[in-house]
């Protein structure tokens, strides 16, 4: 080197030796600070924002005045990122020294840092409402967790247990991607378990494949504990029968129930997977496979006093005796569910099996308790807000006004198929608000035929040609073609009702048998 | 002392091609939604920061969103700060929404005019529970809440499809008043469910000429995965590393004069041209010349 003072030289004899990528550059920046800038520019990759307050926390020996200036010096860093609302390190650069800090000889003064970064922002919280609570909240736990992994993590569960309580889904998304951040400190437990609650998250959100992928991690892996694997299975199971695929259901509900029987620790578990497997029975059509597990899991449910199981399990055992048509004792099965409903005070579902159990007693016929019901279960609708369900009160309103339609007398029938019809009309208005194309559609389609057998042939093209547009709106192509096949079908019938045609042909015909007979005259 | 943005912007070198593509969109009626996308410290932010800077020149309203890992950036928070941002007064019908949703007991106070739909929840017929208002007279505050209301069981597919559209018909009823820009950054970051609400939701209002006078600036680390229909709405740009010239430029930007040529090789070879990790070593050299009293 010809001048070892000059700065280009020593830059360039630097970048010789140092790695190359973010982490060399962050490391020649380093180097060139004094010790307590470099040392406060690694804390400040600890947290997730860079404030005067936390710069106090991060090194306690500053006072307010050097905090400001070493605010002011962090910020002009090309690794620090400024918008108007906060400070805060890169991501590139926090991840490179965050490694830094996952060294063992590290390990106390993050430990240290990382408590009283927790301690700060449970008093935050503890000050803060609503948004600002929940991120103080949130930013708690990350740093209890990176503090203690043992005693933080646990905190973590808790919260999205809440959080997914509340449906709070987005608020669980957030925690579990700030934990996700802290893997390198988790034990391979921990891991699996972080995994697991995002597993439920997306079958929370439906988002099937994405629940299984997870889900399958974990029920392969090695080294995960017994329980974890057992409520693995089970989840996959749920999954697969969310996504009808029934044979995959059982296969995962039997190897769950196999686990949890040969271990008295997970005992708790199997009302929930003998349910889980009966249903899969069930829609494989083997009810005799399932009554017996439902019959068992009421028995535990009942030991235990688990009202939510046996709400659950009840409501089970009606979908099965319903599918065998034995609707006497599906509905003694569903008033069952329905005590324990109410007992457990989940109005929404409560509102779901109230049109259980009026299409049940519609399977018999039974018309007046069967609105009764329906009618309940709107009301219920109405008082939460959930328009899907109140859509499906109307659309039973207009079956049972419609039934009822073919048995009245004639003074009264048109007031019920006018009822029917309004019902109907409701329930598409609902789903359309919704933007549920598909179930709008649906409702489409049964108007239309019902207006086509009362030979309202205009009225029923219409509405299947609007059914089309909805399908295809929602992706379903098959169901599209077909709405246009009938309203093809009925092309051909417009205008003239068929007694009309047919009093014109014999017009006709007699017509000319009477030209006939004269002209042979 | 010039503030930090004005020194990048001072600093800036590169993507003149996207900056004139850029500037071109915020004229053309056709195309509204413009995503960058890129490494991590390849230099979107500092793009996005020109591009703010381009904006804030032409006094055109604007909203930014930084999705992060602290905040929970869902559908209903993005909403909120393109609310906040462009002015919580022309939102009211949402913000009454939101508020809807969120606060225990809460009763709508704004009936929607207009619309083709009947939307029961609006006209209060649903649950009986909303006042016919005049929405002149009608100011409503977001009691920024986002756990769903206790006291109600909505769906949250139903409340992310009426909050959407209460949003949308906002916009709409902006749509006559200049162009805006909305800036969204870091949406690698977003989940997949709320990156589909954007999408899907969002900017498709955009796509199909719903929301003519808004343009949308989408930055992240992945290359949006856009549908043909996409393909006259949007304009997708890939920020590539920084050549040797660019390095140059910037060396001389930032007053490194002088035997530029073996520093920028050697820059070069160290960043990989990437701008976080050249901008970071310069900040040390400068740091080194600053010691040697230079």
């Amino acid at each position: 080197m010809s001048n070892p003072t000059d700065p280009t030289e020593v830059l360039l004899e630097l970048l010789a030796k140092l790695p190359k990528g973010l982490g060399g550059s962050i490391e020649l920046l380093l180097g060139q600070m004094d010790e307590q800038s470099a040392a406060l520019t690694r804390l400040a990759a600890i947290p997730h924002l860079i404030e005067t307050t936390l710069l106090r926390i991060l090194d306690p020996g500053l006072s307010q005045e050097t905090a400001d200036e070493a605010y002011e010096q962090l910020s002009a860093l090309s690794i620090v990122v400024a918008t108007g609302e906060a400070s805060f390190i890169h991501d590139e650069a926090r991840v490179y020294l965050l490694s830094w800090w996952a060294k063992p000889e590290r390990a106390n003064a993050f430990r240290d840092t990382n408590r009283r970064l927790a301690q700060h922002f449970e008093d935050v919280a503890a000050k803060s409402i609503s948004i600002a609570a929940a991120e103080a909240n949130r930013q708690r736990i990350y740093h209890a967790v990176a503090a203690d992994p043992e005693s933080g993590f646990p905190m973590f569960e808790q919260y999205c247990r809440e959080a997914r309580y509340r449906y709070a889904f987005s608020d669980c998304r957030a925690a579990i991607s700030l934990v996700s951040e802290l893997e390198l400190l988790l034990s391979v437990d921990q891991k699996l378990a972080l995994t697991y609650h995002e597993a439920k998250l997306h079958a929370d959100l439906r988002d099937w494949e994405g629940a299984s992928a997870l889900l399958e991690t974990i029920a392969n892996h090695n080294d995960v504990r017994a329980e974890l694997r057992s409520l693995a299975l089970f989840r996959l199971g749920v999954v697969n029968f969310e996504q009808r695929k029934f044979d995959s259901a059982t296969g995962y509900f039997k190897q769950a129930m196999q686990m949890a029987e040969a271990d008295t620790s997970l005992h708790y578990q199997l009302p929930r997977i003998r349910e889980g497997l009966a249903n899969a029975y069930r829609e494989l059509n083997e009810p005799t496979a399932a009554e017996p597990l439902l019959l068992k899991s009421i028995v535990d449910a009942r030991e235990r006093e688990d009202v939510w199981t046996l709400t659950s399990v009840y409501h089970s055992l009606g979908l099965l005796y319903r599918k065998r048509n034995d609707t006497k004792q599906a509905i003694t099965a569903f008033n069952d569910s329905l005590d324990c409903l109410r007992d457990a005070g989940d109005r929404v579902r409560e509102a779901q099996l109230l049109l259980t159990l009026a299409g049940a007693h519609g399977d018999l016929a039974e018309w007046d308790e069967s609105e009764k019901y329906v009618r309940e279960s709107v009301k219920l609708s109405k008082d939460m807000g959930h328009t899907a369900n109140l859509a499906r009160g109307y659309a039973e309103i207009a079956r049972i006004a419609y039934a009822r339609s073919s048995k009245a007398a004639k003074s009264k029938r048109q007031a019920l198929i006018d009822e029917a019809v309004e019902s109907w009309r409701m329930a598409e208005r609902l789903l359309i608000d919704v933007h549920d194309w598909y179930g709008a559609a649906m409702i489409k389609v049964n108007l239309g035929r019902t207006q086509r057998r009362l030979t309202r042939i205009d009225e029923a093209r219409a509405l299947f040609l609007g059914a089309a547009d909805l399908f295809a709106r929602a992706d379903e192509q098959a169901a599209e073609a077909d709405a246009r096949a009938r309203f093809d079908r009925l092309e051909g019938e417009a205008g003239l009702p068929w007694y009309v045609w047919l009093l014109l042909v014999i017009g006709t015909l007699f017509g000319l048998l009477m030209v006939i007979g004269l002209m042979l005259e | 002392m010039a503030s930090k943005i004005d020194r990048l912007l001072a600093e800036f070198v590169n993507r003149e091609t996207e900056m004139a593509s850029f500037v071109k969109l915020l004229d053309d009626p056709d195309q509204n939604v413009f995503a960058i996308w890129g490494d991590g410290g390849v230099g979107k932010s500092y793009l996005m920061a020109k591009m703010l800077h381009e904006v804030s020149n032409r006094n055109l309203p604007r909203a930014e969103v930084l999705v992060t890992n602290t905040r929970n950036t869902d559908y209903l928070s993005i909403m909120r700060k393109i609310r906040d941002d462009l002015g919580s007064d022309q939102f009211f019908a949402f913000t009454d929404m939101v508020n809807f949703f969120t606060v225990p007991q809460y009763e709508l106070n704004i009936n929607i005019e207009g619309g083709s739909n009947v939307s029961v929840l609006r006209s209060g017929k649903i649950s009986g529970d909303a006042q016919v208002g005049d929405v002149a007279g009608v100011i409503i505050k977001d009691v920024m809440l986002s756990d769903p209301r206790p006291d109600r069981d909505v769906p949250d597919e139903e409340r992310l499809t009426r909050l959407t559209d209460a949003f949308i018909d906002c916009l709409q009823a902006m749509d006559a008043g200049g162009t805006r820009v909305i800036f969204l950054d870091a949406v690698e970051k977003l989940s997949d469910r709320t990156a589909r609400w954007l999408w899907e939701e969002l900017l498709d209002q955009v796509r199909a000429n719903e929301l003519i006078s808004f343009n949308f600036v989408v930055c992240g680390r992945k290359e949006p995965s856009l549908h043909r229909d996409w393909q006259d709405a949007a304009s997708v740009h890939e920020l590539k590393s920084l050549t040797l010239e660019h390095i140059k430029q910037y060396l001389e930007r930032r007053g490194v004069p002088g035997a530029v040529d073996d520093v920028a090789m050697a820059l070069l070879v160290t960043s990989e041209g990437n701008m976080l990790r050249l901008a970071t070593a310069v900040d040390g050299f400068l740091k080194l010349k600053a010691s040697a009293g230079q």
